[in-house]
C-alpha cells in the first residue's frame, strides 16, 4: 500500500508521467505539444495515484499503470490503441531500462531505503531527479539525432495503414516480454537488497510463476506472428518474380508495338505515294520475318507460363523461332517455381542469344518439358554454330562466359540450383543443336524434411 | 528553295519520305542517311534547311544526331519522327521544330514544311531595326568598359563586352554577333557564359545567348519554343519555352 501525497503527486507523478510519454511518442515520430503532453502527465498521475493505493504487490502497478498509460494516450491523441500502447511500451521500457540502472546505484551512495523512500517527499525526489535529468537528456537524443523506431515509421503511416497493424502488435509483444523481465529483476534487486525491506511480487511464489507463463506465452505468440510473416515474404517473393516476368512482357510489347506502328507507318506511306509494287514486297518481307508459332503457350502453373509467354513475346521482336513443347503437368513440380524459372530462363536467354546473329530464317530455339521414368526432363534446344568441346567443358565455372568480361554467372547458378535438387545438368554440341538436358529426380529425398 | 535531308533507317520509309516531300512545291530533296552518324556528316557536308530525324536511328540515335546537327548550324530545322507514344526526351523537347509520332498523316508532313517556308522568310526577312547600344548590367558604376578577348587560330580580337547583341554556335564553333561584325572562337558558349556572366546576356537556348535589350520581336516558333530578333544585326536567335518564362519574370513588366 503506498498512499501518495499531493506533492508527490504534483512533483513526481506528474513529470514521470510527461516525460515517458514523450519518449514514446517522439520515437514513434509524433510531434507533441505542451498541452497535450500535460493532459496526459494530469490523467496518468490520476491514475497512478488510484492504482498505487490498491492492495497489490509491487511490480504489478507497472502492468495496470501500462493499460491505463496507453488508453490515455489513445485518448488525447486519437491515435489507434495499438499505436498508442505501443508508444506506451516503449517510453514505459525506456524508463524501467533508466530505472533499473539508477536505482541501485542511489540506494548504495544515499544509503536510502526504499520504504523510507516511498513515505518521504523530499527522499523520494532526491530519487526521482536524477531519473528524470537522464530522461531529458534521452528525450533531447531523441529529437537532436531525429530517432525514429522504426525507421520512416511515419512515411509508411500515410501510405499503408496496414503496415501498423501488422508491426505493431509484434513489437508490443516483444517489448512486453522486456519489460516483465526487467521487472522481475527489479523486483529480485528490491527484494535482496538489504536497504529496502518491501514486499514485491516475487515473494508471491504464484505471481512469479503467473509472470512466467505470461512471457512464454508472449514468446510463443511473437514466435507465431514471424512464422507468419516469413511465410507471407517467401510468398510475395515468388509473386514479385511473377511481376518482373508481367514487367519484361510489357516492356517487349511496347517494343512490338512500336515496330508494329513504324510498320504501319511505312505501309500506309507506301500506299498514299502509290508505290503499290514497294507496300506489296514490304508487308510480304514482314509477314515472313514473324515467327510462325504465336499461340499462346500454357502450362498449369502460372509464373512458368508467364515465363514462357514473356520468352515467346521476346523472341517474336527478336524474329527468332521459338517453339514450346509441354508434354508433362507441372503442378507438382519438385523445386521452388522461382528457382525453375532461373534455370529455365537462364537457359532459353543464352539459346536466344546464341541464334542472334544467324539470319532470321535459321534463327530456331526449341524448349521441351517432359518426364520420363526417372523424373522430369527439360530440354533447351538451339540451332547455331556447334560449341567447341574444350568450351563445353568450361562452361558451368563460374565467370566464365564467350561474351566477356562481367557475365558467366548463367550457367554457373544454374548448375547450382540443378545441383541443389539433386538434379544433372548436360551439354550436347554439333553441327546442327547445341542442347541442354536438365534432369530432376522426381522426389527429393534428400531435401525433404520429414 | 528548300533543301531536306532525310535521316530513316528504314529504306521503305526514306521512299514514301521522299516521294511525299518531292511532291511538295519549292522543297528538294538533297541527301538520305541510314544512320545518324552518316545524317550529321551529310548535314555537314551540304547544309540543309530542313533535317527529317527518325529518333531511334542505328550508331547514332536521332537526339544525339540532332544535338550535333543544332552545332553544326542551330537555324537548321529538325523534325522528328517516333512511334513511342511517350517519347518526353528533354533534349528531344529542346531540338524538336515539330514532332510526328507514327503513325501519322502524310497531310501532316505538308503543313510543317508550309509553316517552315513561312518562318524561314519571317526569318529571313530583310531590314535591320537599328537601335542604340545601351551600357551592361554593373558596368556604369566602375565607370569601366569591359573587354572580351577572342582567340582564333592566330589572333586575338578585342569585342567590348557591351557590344554583344548574340553569341551562336555555327560549324561547331561559337561566334559573336555585333553591329561591327562577327567574331568567332573555339570557347564554348558555357565557358563564355561563366567568362562575361552579366545580367543582360541571357542564355535563351542550348545554342543561344542573347543581349537582352536587343530583342525586338518574340514570334511563335516551332515545337515549344520561339523565335527572337534582335535589333543591329539580322541574326536571329531561338528561345525555349521555358526561358521564356524566365526572361518574363526576370526583365519584362
Amino acid at each position: 500500500m503506498d498512499r501518495m501525497s499531493l506533492p508527490v503527486l504534483l512533483f513526481i507523478s506528474l513529470p514521470e508521467a510527461m516525460l515517458v510519454s514523450v519518449i514514446g511518442l517522439s520515437l514513434l515520430g509524433f510531434k507533441s505539444t505542451l498541452k497535450e503532453i500535460t493532459l496526459i502527465g494530469i490523467f496518468q498521475a490520476i491514475c497512478s495515484y488510484f492504482i498505487r493505493s490498491l492492495p497489490i504487490a509491487f511490480g504489478i502497478h507497472s502492468i495496470l499503470q501500462l493499460i491505463t498509460f496507453s488508453l490515455i494516450i489513445s485518448f488525447i491523441y486519437l491515435i489507434p490503441y495499438k499505436l498508442s500502447f505501443l508508444a506506451a511500451l516503449l517510453g514505459l521500457s525506456i524508463y524501467l531500462a533508466v530505472e533499473m540502472v539508477s536505482a541501485p546505484l542511489i540506494f548504495n551512495l544515499t544509503g536510502l531505503s526504499l520504504s523510507s523512500v516511498l513515505n518521504n517527499f523530499w527522499e523520494r525526489l532526491v530519487f526521482f531527479l536524477p531519473e528524470a535529468l537522464i530522461l531529458v537528456i534521452i528525450i533531447l537524443l531523441i529529437q537532436r539525432l531525429n530517432l525514429r523506431f522504426p525507421e520512416r515509421w511515419l512515411d509508411l503511416l500515410g501510405a499503408n495503414k496496414s503496415y501498423i497493424l501488422k508491426s505493431a502488435p509484434l513489437i508490443s509483444l516483444f517489448l512486453l516480454q522486456f519489460i516483465l523481465i526487467m521487472l522481475i529483476y527489479l523486483a529480485i534487486y528490491l527484494e535482496n537488497n538489504s536497504l529496502s525491506k518491501i514486499k514485491t511480487f516475487i515473494s508471491d511464489p504464484f505471481m512469479l510463476i503467473l509472470m512466467d507463463a505470461l512471457i512464454s506465452v508472449l514468446f510463443i505468440f511473437s514466435m507465431k506472428r514471424i512464422i507468419n510473416l516469413l511465410q507471407e515474404e517467401i510468398k510475395l517473393k515468388t509473386q514479385l518474380d511473377y511481376l518482373n516476368q508481367i514487367e519484361e512482357l510489357v516492356r517487349t510489347l511496347r517494343l512490338q508495338r512500336h515496330n508494329f506502328n513504324h510498320e504501319l507507318q511505312v505501309i500506309y506511306g507506301l500506299l498514299e505515294v502509290e508505290a503499290f509494287r514497294e507496300a506489296k514486297e514490304y508487308i510480304k518481307k514482314y509477314l515472313e520475318e514473324i515467327a510462325v508459332t504465336s499461340e499462346l503457350i500454357k502450362t498449369d502453373k502460372l509464373e512458368i507460363t508467364a515465363l514462357l509467354q514473356t520468352k515467346a513475346s521476346l523472341a517474336e521482336s527478336r524474329k527468332i523461332n521459338f517453339k514450346v513443347e509441354v508434354k508433362t503437368s507441372l503442378r507438382d513440380l519438385p523445386l521452388e517455381v522461382r528457382d525453375f524459372n532461373v534455370i529455365l530462363g537462364n537457359l532459353i536467354d543464352n539459346a536466344f542469344e546464341a541464334v542472334e546473329r544467324l539470319p532470321s530464317d535459321q534463327r530456331k530455339v526449341e524448349v521441351e518439358l517432359t518426364k520420363d521414368l526417372m523424373g522430369y526432363v527439360f530440354i533447351v534446344r538451339n540451332y547455331g554454330l556447334p560449341i567447341k568441346q574444350e568450351v563445353i567443358e568450361k562452361i558451368f565455372e563460374p565467370g566464365f562466359s564467350t561474351k566477356g568480361e562481367g557475365r558467366g554467372m548463367g550457367l554457373y547458378s544454374v548448375k547450382k540450383l540443378v545441383q541443389k535438387y539433386n538434379g544433372d545438368i548436360q551439354v550436347k554440341s554439333d553441327a546442327n543443336w547445341t542442347i541442354f538436358t536438365v534432369q530432376l529426380p522426381d522426389k527429393i529425398e534428400n531435401t525433404r524434411t520429414p | 528553295m528548300l533543301k531536306v535531308i532525310i535521316g530513316e533507317d528504314d529504306p521503305a520509309m526514306r521512299l514514301v519520305l521522299r516521294r511525299v516531300l518531292e511532291g511538295i512545291s519549292g522543297i528538294e530533296v538533297i541527301g538520305e542517311a541510314g544512320n545518324g552518324r552518316q545524317l550529321v556528316s551529310l548535314v555537314e557536308e551540304f547544309k540543309p534547311d530542313v533535317v527529317f530525324v527518325d529518333v531511334d536511328l542505328p550508331e547514332m540515335n536521332g537526339v544525339e544526331a540532332a544535338r550535333e546537327i543544332f552545332d553544326i548550324d542551330p537555324k537548321i530545322f529538325i523534325i522528328f519522327a517516333t512511334a513511342y507514344d511517350s517519347y518526353t526526351h528533354e533534349a528531344f523537347e529542346v531540338y524538336a521544330f515539330d514532332y510526328l509520332i507514327k503513325p501519322f498523316k502524310l497531310e501532316r508532313i505538308k503543313q510543317t514544311m508550309e509553316r517552315i517556308i513561312e518562318l524561314k522568310g519571317e526569318r529571313d526577312k530583310s531590314g535591320i531595326v537599328e537601335r542604340p547600344m545601351t551600357p551592361l548590367a554593373g558596368e556604369n558604376r566602375e565607370n569601366k568598359n569591359l573587354k572580351l578577348l577572342v582567340y582564333s587560330n592566330d589572333k586575338c580580337t578585342v569585342v567590348n563586352v557591351h557590344e554583344i547583341i548574340v553569341i551562336t554556335r555555327f560549324d561547331r564553333k561559337t561566334v559573336i554577333h555585333t553591329a561591327r561584325g562577327s567574331f568567332t572562337t573555339y570557347e564554348t558558349l558555357k565557358q563564355l557564359e561563366e567568362r562575361i556572366k552579366n545580367e543582360k546576356l541571357f542564355r535563351c537556348h542550348k545554342s543561344y545567348m542573347i543581349n537582352v535589350d536587343m530583342i525586338t520581336e518574340i514570334i511563335p516558333f516551332g515545337n515549344k519554343s520561339y523565335l527572337v530578333k534582335l535589333a543591329n544585326v539580322k541574326e536571329t536567335a531561338i528561345i525555349t519555352q521555358e526561358k521564356l518564362k524566365e526572361f518574363q519574370e526576370k526583365y519584362c513588366l
